[in-house]
């Protein structure tokens, strides 16, 4: 099962915005929302964050308005 | 027939294309949050003006300023009219609802504005914002204290250093 094998650099699956009773997140949180998107500015899936549903939401709108005003990019070339 | 002319009438919509200028003056002004983004190769004395075109273009629109916060100039994600740079200002106000778009319309053509995003808040979003920045503004003040205080702890520190080789001089010059 995928529980006995490796994982990469995700180890934990608890939703970190419930960890910490972060109850709304805020698209100018830049410190917040950088660790959540890949090298090539993709939003990183619940799947792999471990994130909750509900706050998974608020951090897709949070992140689409971040990039919006171009505090966030809408992707990384290399 | 009737029932559904009656029923147009009261969709939200067409109500104010209807009816007219007395139902628009029952619609209470919602709260919106803006997002500019300057040129950046402004002056302070500058964006103080493009703050008070900004205010007056709100006020032609119905709106009303709440709470404007300089975020100062950052670097941008990505090249926006070929700008690496930003003003960035932070702005909650009011507005009517129906006049946003035009409020928009006007922030496009206003040439020292590069970008800027209207996001609408609800009452509690509000409440919530300025709550955290009272918080924010409660734990500067304090870290500002401490930093002052923790200053003054090391001229006591330097002080006293100074004073042990004096003293030190002291006791050689009585031997």
């Amino acid at each position: 099962m995928a529980t006995g094998k490796k994982r990469g650099f995700f180890t934990q699956k608890i939703c970190r915005f419930c960890a910490e009773k972060i109850q709304f997140i805020d698209f100018h949180d830049i410190k917040l929302l950088k660790p959540l998107i890949s090298e090539r500015g993709k939003i990183v899936p619940s799947r792999i964050s471990g994130n909750c549903a509900g706050h998974q939401r608020q951090l897709t709108e949070a992140i689409k308005r971040a990039r919006n005003i171009a505090l966030l990019p809408f992707s990384v070339e290399y | 027939m009737y029932d559904i002319i009656s029923e147009i009438q009261t969709h939200p919509s067409l109500r104010l294309t209807v009816a007219g200028a007395k139902i628009r003056e029952e619609i209470p002004l919602r709260h919106y949050q803006t997002v500019i983004i300057l040129k950046p190769d402004l002056d302070e004395g500058h964006v103080d003006q493009a703050v008070e075109k900004l205010t007056e273009l709100l006020d032609k629109c119905g709106g009303k300023d709440t709470r404007l916060e300089k975020w100062g100039k950052k670097r941008l994600a990505y090249k926006i009219k070929k700008n690496k740079f930003g003003y960035y200002l932070n702005w909650f106000h009011t507005c009517d609802p129906i006049r946003v778009t035009e409020f928009e319309n006007e922030l496009q053509l206003y040439d020292l504005v590069i970008k800027y995003m209207v996001i609408r808040l609800e009452e509690k979003d509000l409440e919530r914002v300025l709550k955290a920045n009272e918080e924010s503004a409660a734990e500067e003040a304090s870290a500002e204290a401490s930093e002052k205080s923790t200053e003054a702890d090391g001229k006591t520190a330097e002080s006293s250093e100074k004073t042990e080789p004096e003293k030190k001089e002291e006791t050689e010059a009585t031997a």
